[in-house]
């Protein structure tokens, strides 16, 4: 469970101070998989970055598994319990072997040498790479790497995994791959995951999306409540889905559907039953 | 004058174990003033293409020639070349170097033989069409604005030198929606104002939207060239390449499946939307 309320947060720049956090809240419940929306600049990665005391918290509240975040003392517990996977594959590789990448952070914690392989194996199994552990992660695709570094984060365990814009580089293949690992960890191995994008689409699995407007969240809810809220997405700074794009442009033609609906799939549909 | 591509062949790591073809006997046409998109899979041979085109590589077999040079050929100066053909690679953020916005968009033109205020007057306009105000951030830091802004002024550094020809690899990767729309708009206009524009993207969207012509590459082999209307009529040829089609345009092929008869050549929103009223308001008719 993440816990955050009124998270203050601002740093040097040009001219001045900067306030990136403008008193965010957030609740993630365990075993929820939420999705953050915003436009580039909104806060979004400044807040996931406090989730494991990358960043520290300057003003409010935050706790996560349980742990204070502005304890100093709970820094180490808590970037073993939040695993995080960032935008650039190519920035997260510390060994030119995929196994050896993998094992980096089992090795920084003191793991038992003999534990490793297995826990290694285990990870990469997760991820849907099991067979890759002697290549090198500068020969994998775009979306294999993605899956790498995350049975890196995997390999040790967390209970919160957290994502910033982990599709934003990924080709559709890359893209599809990484989705689908997301989901399952979240389906069957029941972990709490956090996920940063500013594709519309990707938000649709969710359990609860929360729209992020300057620092701040604007709204959160079920992702058929906020991503077909046209004004709502208009003042995040975000364009529709297609489809709620044509239902909100076919109905104020005269023709309206049924309900909202949120993938090409529901939409085709739907239009195929209207005619 | 055009850019031709004629027989382009490029092996990388020739004579040795690791020996890769990345690009296999390319021949095409490219006219001034084109809006042309690049669609491959992964390890297609995109960035190589590119990379060619820009004289960056020497092609192993084959070659380029541009406004009527062989930009490979023994005599060929190649700073003719860097002014008329623009680069921006990927995550341009990342060449941004100077202290100041107004000295690395200026870097450019160091040796273009504009005196001074030429080149404040040149720095002021690429800024200005890249939506910038000039006096508030030409005396910024480039390191200290966002990710998006940073982006915009890396390209001002390249239209600063106003090149004929601009080549973008994955410009829009990282962008938020709003931020890909106003970015798109900016290369339209300029290609509307004649710049030649070949952009290289995942994104079937943006392709599909604003591409006039795609160039399909697949195994470093140039697979497709026609219209996105073309290329993207055939779905199922698009996936087997890994690649998507437009949201646009898979809606109108999903509607088709369902039983809907509308036409299998819509890439764009703005033909979808008419094209299924106009289905719709039919069936009315009828009833």
């Amino acid at each position: 469970m993440i816990k955050a309320k009124d998270l203050i947060f601002s740093y040097d720049c040009e001219g001045g101070r900067h306030r990136s956090l403008d008193g965010a809240c957030i609740t993630v419940r365990d075993g929820e998989l939420v999705a953050v929306l915003g436009h580039n600049g909104c806060g979004k990665s400044t807040l996931v970055k406090h989730f494991n005391a990358l960043l520290e918290v300057q003003k409010g509240e935050l706790t996560v598994a349980g742990l204070d975040a502005k304890s100093e003392a709970n820094i180490w517990t808590l970037r073993r319990k939040v695993g995080m996977v960032f935008q650039n594959p190519d920035n997260q590789f510390v060994s030119s072997v995929v196994a050896e990448d993998v094992a980096f952070g089992l090795e920084n914690y003191g793991v038992d040498g003999s534990e490793i392989p297995e826990r290694v194996s285990a990870a990469l199994a997760l991820v849907g790479m099991a067979g890759f552990e002697r290549r090198s992660p500068h020969m994998l695709s775009g979306g294999q790497k993605q899956r790498v570094a995350l049975a890196g984060v995997l390999a040790m365990d967390p209970d919160i995994l957290v994502f910033d814009e982990v599709t934003s580089m990924l080709d559709p293949d890359g893209r599809r791959e990484v989705l689908s690992v997301i989901k399952r960890l979240h389906s069957q191995q029941g972990k709490t995951i956090v996920m940063i994008t500013h594709y519309v689409e990707e938000a649709v699995f969710a359990d609860r999306v929360y729209l992020m407007h300057d620092g701040r969240m604007l709204a959160d809810g079920a992702p058929r409540e906020m991503l077909t809220d046209l004004e709502l997405l208009r003042r995040t700074g975000l364009t529709p889905p297609t489809p709620v794009r044509m239902y909100h442009d076919l109905k104020a033609a005269g023709f309206e559907l049924p309900y909202c609906p949120l993938t090409n799939e529901e939409l085709a549909e739907e239009l195929c039953r209207l005619k | 004058m055009p850019i031709e591509v004629k027989n382009l062949s490029f092996t990388y790591s020739a004579g040795t174990p690791f020996e890769t073809s990345a690009l296999k006997n390319i021949s095409l046409e490219i006219k001034n003033g084109e809006f042309i998109g690049v669609m491959g899979h992964t390890g297609c041979g995109k960035s190589t293409l590119i990379r060619a085109l820009a004289g960056l590589l020497r092609p192993s077999e084959g070659s380029i020639v541009v406004d009527g040079s062989d930009i490979n050929g023994r005599r060929y100066d190649r700073s003719k070349l860097r002014r008329k053909l623009g680069v921006v690679f990927q995550y341009p953020e990342c060449q941004l170097f100077e202290t100041t916005v107004e000295k690395d968009v200026a870097f450019g033109l160091k040796h273009s033989g504009l005196n001074k205020d030429e080149v404040t007057e040149r720095v002021r306009w690429a800024l200005e069409i890249c939506g910038f105000d000039f006096e508030k951030i030409a005396k910024a830091s480039p390191m200290g604005l966002s990710g998006g802004e940073k982006r915009r002024v890396a390209i001002a550094g390249v239209l600063a030198v106003k090149p004929e020809y601009l080549i973008l690899d994955e410009p829009i990767a990282g962008l938020d929606p709003l931020g890909r729309e106003a970015f798109l708009e900016l290369i339209t206009g300029l290609n509307a104002d004649g710049m030649t524009i070949i952009m290289v993207s995942h994104n079937a969207d943006c392709i599909g939207e604003y591409a006039r012509r795609v160039l399909l590459l697949n195994g470093g082999e140039l697979v497709g060239d026609g219209s996105p209307q073309e290329l993207f009529s055939d779905v199922e040829r698009m996936r087997s390449l890994h690649l998507g089609v437009s949201r646009s345009r898979e809606i109108a092929w999903l509607l088709k499946k369902g039983g809907m008869d509308i036409p299998q050549d819509i890439c764009s929103y703005d033909r979808l939307l008419p094209a299924v009223l106009a289905h719709l308001r039919g069936g009315d008719e009828h009833d």
